[in-house]
Formats: structure tokens, sequence, C-alpha cells
């Protein structure tokens, strides 16, 4: 009893752990388990030790996915560290000093949020369609019809889209935890720097940002881990297969795709396979996630430590 | 104090009233389409609005039984919000505010849960679900939800670590027990915070698709994803349908949140960091 | 105040863990009595008490969730139709059912009592046969005297029968606006050349002839999937039965066919970019003069109000080869988990007769088969007209795969997307199918 009385943090810890560990963690050992077998799906498994991730490396058809896929998740997640946070966090400090009219601003910016996927690439259907979007009227209007395109799905912009349907609506997330996190700065802090005579733009990177610098770098680790799980868009976009020439292709589509979709004609043994080489891309994806993760989480609490 | 942070910023403005009316108009249009029966929004989705009425509405109400679809959202929106901002605060509180052995390590945990396709592990949380008898009920979804700690874990323990250790030492001091001092110190003083938190999470949870879809099977169980997919299933055949039931799902909790949110952040905001 | 903080911390685990035992003991009760193991606990317990009473049991029966706002209504219908004549079976029919739902119950070995199936168009049900999840119905009575052969086949698998049998036709027709096609002076075309004569014609008026889905990997596919029996059934036949290759010059032809559309533009600006919704629109907007989709999609043209026609896309002779396959609307089959085989069996029985599946066709205005079964309308009798029914492009192709080699899902994913960005010719289509696919040793 009194290990524990000095322990109490344990006391905090240890719902939210039993709960987590239960439905969140436990499921995914069930499954690394699952990689290390042959497995249709609903037949007999085959246990085959790390043949599936020696095949996934060593299978070009595969691998090549691997590539492809791994590729644009990365492009997804430097396009959000490097632009969305960045916008994030101006968009932060503009609703932060109270903008005119910055409660409408914040509804806004976060509304698509409130959408389902679904009904927000339906509503990308009615505003960006070529023949009934609204976007495309408004371009005839002005005298700029051949400008008009499905602007949704146009293949060459490939991944990109995808980015844009995220980024759009995704912004208001970060924004409204930067903005959470700005509130909890002191007025004391905020008070000396005015006395300074700071700028207002001085006041964000000088004051501001060195505040709320833990929040950054833990958005930056969310972010990062978003970016490579990313799977909804895509898939709406371009079905299992990844649109046409894969290109918006995503890992945890690729997973998709191997595990549930129709997925021979990538080559290879995956359709007897389907369930096993499935698990593995997603341990594969998972590894990949949680190393790049630990670091961060390392470099970033040494820093703060200090 | 902070309205001598007030500049102009005309360009800003600029830029924030430009994205905002655009986000505005695809909801109006959202909106305004719900109102048009469905013959009108197949034949002539652009043309002048010849009927408008409420038809479309009268058909979600009644017919589809939208109530019920809203009540089991928003019975497992509230049963895993509560469970997972009590749970979350606690582990953060637990993890930022004591010092003990590997603290990074415990956080690191937490995070695993993001990095993993739920698709997959799905079955073992289905036989989970299964022994405890829980198939077809919604606590099922909530508590599947609730394990979803992950992020507010991981955005709330820097928080907790940054609070000055004062206040804690004060209410020891007090005689208040770990618990109190959680509930009347530090809870409150991480409001804003917790609230951003609340904020993403329900919206997650509102949202989520795929748990409801396995584990609720008949329809007086189902929730607002589920019946919107009915409808998006099929969206021509549908779309007065999808039209309405987009805009039941989506226009009544933003205006709720447009009238309220300003004055809640405030209130929390003024009122903990005073302390 | 902190006492009771404590009061309710300790409530509320006290209540969590007396439901966790309740739902627990329900369990066990459960698995005492009853059948359906994916029952809730509450209709489960009454289930129990009621069958050791005699007589009175519960069927779980899984419906299409995708189809769910087009099922709704019939198998309120039908379902009301099988409590009138089997009082003591309750029927608890939930639309619960999807890839993701099924793939989770045969992992979970949780599957309801029935389920619907896709009989031979895909290898689902061999898959699942395999693995003993199905019951076979081949020595049970099922009344098979309204079916032909080809019905039967749908459902059976290495000569047994596992699902209840399909009535109604699935094909793809050309729907066209009758307004735009009288304006341009055009009419029913009455072979291959005047179809495409009339495309150039109302390209050059500036109207999308047809408006393709380029971004939706079935719904793109639509053109080939009509092109095919109407320029190749014969080799397609062949083909299947190992006796011809896939490299045949109609089958060549027919690809190069659907090329040529995409590059003369007969498809429209941007169709790449555009999905099933998008395609639709223009088509009920008068932005595109034709469609070709499939009969289920009927109720949507007809729901816009435009001025809708129909024709199936003829061959260079005039002839009009259909593709057909049936509707997995109303085939179901049985779990061999279940603990009610007989009384699922009574349901399967109501599927395959008459009376529930006229009322299937009253709601939905499927194309029937079977001539007991009155047309809902004229519009239904009008996508029933054709010369033969062909084959089906993916069944045979789907016939042709092994599980290493699947030349369907090459068509859909690699082949189509290939010719519709002219990335590879008609040949070299039917060669990439011909190396994929894996033909019965004669």
């Amino acid at each position: 009893m009194s290990w524990i009385r000095s322990k109490p943090f344990l006391w905090f810890i240890l719902p939210g752990f039993v709960l987590y560990s239960l439905f969140s963690v436990y499921p995914i050992f069930s499954a690394v388990q699952i990689s290390l077998n042959k497995w249709d799906g609903i037949g007999k498994k085959t246990f085959v030790g790390f043949d599936n991730y020696v095949e996934l490396f060593s299978n070009p058809a595969l691998f090549d996915q691997l590539k492809n896929a791994l590729g644009h998740s990365v492009t997804i997640f430097a396009l959000n560290a490097l632009v969305v946070l960045p916008a994030q966090l101006y968009l932060a400090y503009l609703l932060y000093s109270k903008i005119r009219g910055h409660r409408f601003f914040q509804a806004m910016i976060f509304s698509p949020q409130f959408i389902a996927t679904p009904v927000i690439a339906f509503m990308g259907t009615l505003v960006f369609d070529g023949n009934i979007g609204v976007f495309n009227k408004v371009l005839e209007a002005f005298g700029l019809g051949e400008w008009t395109r499905p602007w949704m799905g146009i293949p060459e912009f490939g991944i990109y889209i995808v980015w844009l349907l995220v980024a759009w609506s995704g912004i208001g997330v970060g924004m409204i935890f930067f903005l959470g996190a700005m509130k909890m700065i002191s007025n004391e802090v905020i008070e000396a720097a005015l006395l300074d005579g700071a700028s207002y733009w001085g006041r964000f990177f000088r004051i501001v940002l060195p505040q709320i610098k833990t929040t950054i770098l833990n958005m930056l680790i969310l972010t990062y881990i978003f970016a490579m799980t990313l799977f909804d868009f895509s898939f709406i976009l371009g079905g299992a297969s990844g649109g046409i020439n894969r290109s918006v292709d995503v890992m945890a589509l690729f997973f998709y795709r191997i595990s549930f979709g129709d997925n021979s004609s990538v080559g290879g043994t995956t359709n007897v396979n389907a369930m096993g080489m499935g698990t593995t891309i997603a341990c594969v994806m998972f590894l990949i996630v949680f190393v790049v993760a630990l670091l961060q989480v390392f470099v970033s609490y040494r820093r703060t430590e200090d | 104090m902070k309205t001598i942070l007030k500049k102009k910023t005309p360009i800003s403005a600029a830029i924030l009233w430009v994205y905002s009316l655009f986000t505005l108009f695809v909801l109006v249009y959202m909106t305004y389409q719900a109102f048009r029966p469905k013959k009108d929004l197949l034949s002539a989705t652009f043309a002048f609005p010849k009927h408008l009425g409420f038809g479309n509405f009268r058909k979600l109400f009644v017919d589809a039984g939208f109530f019920t679809y809203l009540f089991n959202s928003a019975l497992i929106l509230f049963g895993a919000l509560f469970l997972v901002v009590m749970l979350s605060t606690m582990v953060a509180y637990g993890i930022g505010k004591f010092n003990f052995k590997f603290k990074s390590g415990i956080l690191l945990y937490f995070l695993i849960g993001l990095m993993f396709p739920v698709q997959l592990g799905i079955v073992p949380i289905f036989l989970l679900i299964r022994d405890l008898g829980l198939l077809n009920n919604q606590l099922s979804v909530v508590l599947v939800l609730a394990s979803g700690l992950s992020m507010p874990v991981f955005l709330l323990t820097t928080f907790f670590a940054k609070l000055p250790n004062d206040l804690y030492e004060s209410a020891k001091i007090d005689g208040a027990g770990e618990w109190t001092t959680f509930i009347r110190v530090m809870f409150p003083l991480a409001s804003p915070v917790t609230f951003s938190v609340c904020i993403i999470m329900s919206m997650q949870i509102w949202n989520q698709f795929f748990v409801p879809l396995i584990f609720l099977q008949s329809e007086a169980k189902k929730t607002i994803p589920l019946m919107i997919m009915k409808f998006t299933n099929n969206v021509l055949y549908n779309m007065d349908m999808a039209m309405v039931g987009s805009v039941m799902a989506t226009v009544p909790l933003l205006i709720l949140f447009f009238f309220f949110s300003g004055r809640i952040v405030e209130g929390v905001a003024t009122g903990g960091v005073k302390g | 105040m902190l006492r009771t903080r404590k009061l309710y911390v300790l409530l509320a685990i006290t209540a969590m863990l007396a439901l966790t035992l309740q739902a627990c003991g329900g369990k066990n009760d459960n698995n005492a009595g009853s059948s359906s193991p994916a029952a809730s606990t509450n209709s489960a317990n009454t289930d129990a008490g009621a069958s050791s009473g005699g007589g009175n049991v519960t069927l779980k029966v899984w419906g299409d969730l995708g189809n769910q706002a087009v099922l709704e209504e019939p198998f309120k219908k039908i379902n009301a139709a099988f409590a009138a004549k089997y009082p003591n079976i309750k029927i608890e029919y939930d639309f619960a059912q999807n890839d993701q739902s099924l793939n989770v119950a045969l992992q979970a070995n949780e599957l309801p009592d029935l389920f619907w199936v896709q009989g031979d168009k895909t290898s689902k049900m061999s898959e699942m046969v395999k693995n003993g999840f199905l019951l076979d119905l081949t020595s049970r009575n099922l009344d098979l005297s309204r079916y032909d052969d080809s019905q039967k086949t749908y459902c059976t698998i290495d000569g047994k029968i596992y699902c209840s049998l399909p009535s109604f036709f699935d094909t793809n027709v050309v729907y066209y606006n009758k307004d735009i096609y009288e304006k341009n002076g055009l009419t029913v075309p009455k072979n291959w050349d005047e179809f495409v004569q009339g495309l150039a014609k109302l390209k050059d008026a500036g109207v999308t002839p047809i408006a393709l889905a380029g971004k939706s990997e079935w719904d793109r596919a639509w053109p080939v999937f009509a092109l095919a029996p109407a320029f190749s059934n014969d080799a397609l036949k062949a083909a299947q039965a190992g006796t011809g290759k896939l490299t045949d010059p109609s089958i060549a032809g027919m690809f190069q066919s659907f090329r040529d559309l995409a590059e003369k533009g007969y498809f429209g600006k941007d169709f790449l970019a555009q999905d099933m919704a998008g395609a639709q629109f223009a088509f009920t907007n008068g932005k595109a003069a034709a469609i070709i989709d499939g009969t289920w999609d009927n109720s949507t043209y007809v729901a816009s109000g435009m001025n809708l026609g129909r024709f199936p896309i003829p061959n260079k002779d005039g002839k009009r080869i259909v593709q057909s396959s049936y509707s997995n609307f109303m085939t179901y089959a049985i779990a061999s988990k279940s603990q009610h085989p007989e009384e699922a069996l009574k349901y399967l029985e109501l599927l395959s007769g008459q009376e529930a599946q006229q009322i299937m066709e009253d709601f939905t205005g499927l194309v029937p088969t079977i001539k007991d079964i009155t047309p809902k309308d004229e519009g239904v009798k009008e996508l029933g007209v054709f010369d033969e029914a062909g084959l089906n492009i993916y069944s045979v192709l789907t016939a042709l795969s092994t599980t290493d080699s699947n030349a369907a899902d090459t068509m859909m994913k690699d082949v189509i997307p290939k010719l519709m960005t002219l990335a590879i010719t008609g040949e070299e289509a039917a060669a990439i199918l011909d190396k994929a696919a894996v033909y019965p040793s004669k």
C-alpha cells in the first residue's frame, strides 16, 4: 500500500492506461503476429517467419508500389509541415489578437471538421465539377470558359489535390490547438513584451512562438503521424487502386489494397496471402512512423528539459 | 490587456475573409440545395430555383428516422467524450506533473495507437467486445472510441508539465489530497487546452465511421455517419436525402459552435489563468 | 466536496463493473440456449426462453449495406410476407453487410444465419465454400422448377448449390437524352457505324456524346462491359472454354474501339478527372447526350424527369448482344454454423419464389429473367429489348483467374486506365490479359 501511496501518479495513469492498452495496443500485437504468417484472410494460416518482409522488399511489383506510396506520404508530410503548420500558427495568432470577426473566422476555418469525408468529396463535385460546378460557372461568367475543368480529379495534380483537401479540412485542428496554447501564455509575459515596445509581428516571433515551442514540436510529431497514416481522401479520390498510375496512392491505401482489395494485378503471391502481406505492409508503415516519432520525441524533450 | 495586442492587418484580414467566405459559401450552397426537390437537383442543378420547400426535411425527420440516429450519435459522443477527456487529462497530469523513470517512454507508448490502421486490429477488438456481450450495443463504440487517448494525452502532457508548481504546493499545504488538487486546481488551469482537445475529439468521435459500422448492426442503433453513408452510396438516386442529411449533420452543430465557442473559451481561459 | 467526488468515482466504477458482469452473464445464457451468436443480449434471452417453450426462433439476416436505400422498402414487405407465412419464425433483418463487416465476421467466425452473396460473379463465395462457411443446399429440396441451368450455375460451386436463385438481370445500356438526339437529327442507331457517326455529329454540335466517369474504377468500365459481348461474344466463349485465346482479333478490336472513343474525344473534356456523380450530373443536366450505365441506375435517371431513352449497343452487323449477369439483390446463403438451418431454408424458399420476386420488381424495376414476373413499367421493358444475352467479360476473366493471377482485376485496374489514357493499343490490352489469364486445360 505504501508503495502505491508514494507513487500517486499511478492512480492518474492507470485507468486510461488499461483502457488504451486493451482496445488500442493489444490488437496491434495480435496483428503483428499475423504478419509472420501466410494467410488469405479466411482459410488456414501457415507460419512463414519473416518471408513476407523479404518478399515485400524483393518483389519488384510490390517494392515499386511501396516506394511510390511512401514517396506520396512523405510529400504530404513535407507540405503539411512547411505550409499548413505555419499557416495554422499564423491564423491562430490573428485570432488570438482578436482580429475583427475572429469568432466568425474561427468557426469557418474549423467548420470542415464537422463535415463527414464522403460529403466533402461530394461537395467538391458540386463546386468544382466540370459541368455543374459553381466554380466553373463563375469562370464562364468572367469569360474564362476555356479554363473550366473538373478541378477535383485532374490526374496530373494527383497527390496535390489530396493534400489540398487534407489541408482544407484539417487546418482548423492545429489552429484551435495553437490558439489554446497561446491563451495559456501568462499575462506578465505579454505585458513585459508590450513595455518592450515590440511590434505586432515582432511579438509573434520573439514572444509567442518561443512560448509555445513545445506545442509546435508536438504538433509536428502528430502532423508526421497523421500524414504517414492518411487514408480517407486518397481512397475517395482514387479508389482502392490509388488512381490512374497510382497517382494518389499512400501507405495506408497500399496496405488496404493488399489486405482487402482485389489485388493480384500487382503480381506475386498476394492473393493467397492478402492478410499476411497486408499486415506486413502495415507493420513496415508502423516501423517507419515509430522510429521517426521516437527520434522526434527524444530530440524535442531533451531540448525542452534544458 | 489583450486589446492592446490589436493592430490593423489589412492583408491578413483580407486573406481570412476570402478563405472564410469560400467555406461559408460551400455550406450555404449545400443548405440551399437541401431545400430543392430531387427532380430539380438532378436535371436543373444550376438553374434558377423553381421549387423550394421543406419536403426533404420532412422526409428525413419522418421517413428516415433522423432522430434515432441523432440520439445514438449524441449518446456515443457524450459517453466517449466524457471518458476521453477524463482519462486523458488524468494520464497527462500523471505523466506531466510527477517525476518518475521512463516518462518519455510512457508518452511514446501512448502515441503508438495512432500509428497502426484500425482495420487490421479490428478482429481482436471484435472478439473482445463479443465476449463482453456488447455487440450491437452503443457502449461498445463508446469504449473503443474512448480508448483513442493518443492525441489528447500527447497534447495535454506538456501543459501540465508547464503549470506552475507553487499552486500545487500550496494546495498540498492546505491539506488537499492529490485528487482534489487535480480537479480543483490543476484541471481548471489547463482548461483552454482541454477545451481545444474537447472540440477536436468531439469532431473525431462524431464523424467516426468504421467502428460503428462493425459493432452496430441494427438500424435502431446506428449513428449519423452510417445514415449519411446509406444515402451517399447511391448518391444520385438519394441526392435529396444526401443533401438534407449532410446539412442536418453539419449546420446545427456549426451554429452552436459559432454562438457558444467564443464565450466558453473566454470563460474558461480568464477564469483559469486568474486561478 | 472531496468525499462526494470520491463517491462519484466509486459509483461510476461499480456501475461499469456491474454492466460488464451483467453483459457477460447474458452472454452465457446466450450460449446455453440460442442460435444467433451475434444477436444482442436482449433478444438472445427471449430467444432462448422461447425455444425451450417450443417453436419460436429468431433468424439473423444481413442485408446489403451498400444498396440499403434501394432495398429497404422491398425487404420490409418481403419480410412481412414471411412473417405472415411463418408466424413463429422471427426475422431480424439488418443492413449490416459490406466487405469490411463480412471480413470481420468471417475471421471471427460470427456469421449471421443468412447473408447475401454474389454467386459466381466473384470468387468470394467459392472461397467461403472452400473454408466451410456455407451450408450445402443441394439435398434440401429447394424448389428449382422455375429456373434454368444458367441461373443454377450462379449458385453452384463444385456441383453443389449454396444460395437462393437469381431472377433478375443486370446489364449495361446506353441511356440517352431523347431531346438532344432529336435536335441533332439522330435516332436509335441500327449498327455500330451509325452509333459512332452519331457521336461525331454530337461532338461537332458541342455536346459531350457520352459522359464517362474516368475516376471511378467500375463505372468507367461499363462501355467495355457493353462492347465485349457485342463485338466478341464467341471469342470470349472460346477463351472461357479453353478453345480460344484472349488475343483473338475481335477482342483486340473491341478494346481498340473503346480506345478510339477516348481518342476522338467522345467522352468529353477531362473525363479522366470526372467521378460518377459528375458524369451522371452531366447527363441529367443535358451537358452530355448519353451515358453508358447499368440497368440498376434506371430509376435515378427516371427520377430526374428528363426525356429518357435506352438502347443496347449494336455491333457492326446490327446485332444487339448485351452483357448479362444476375442481380444479387435476392441471392442469400445460409451459414453452416446456423442453429436453425430448416427455418433459414424457409426464408430462401420465399426469396426463390415468385411472390417475393414480384415485390422486388414492383419497388426496384429490375429486368426480370423469369416470365411469371411482370415488369414494373414500359421503361423496364425497354431495358429488356435485345437480340441475345451474351457473356459478362468480368465473369469470363474471373473464370480464367487463379488465386495467384486475377485477370479480371488486371482489366479493371490496369488495362482500362491504360486504354483511356491511350498508353496502350487494343492489341496490347488483349496481350496483357492473355498473359494474366490461366486457360482451362482441354
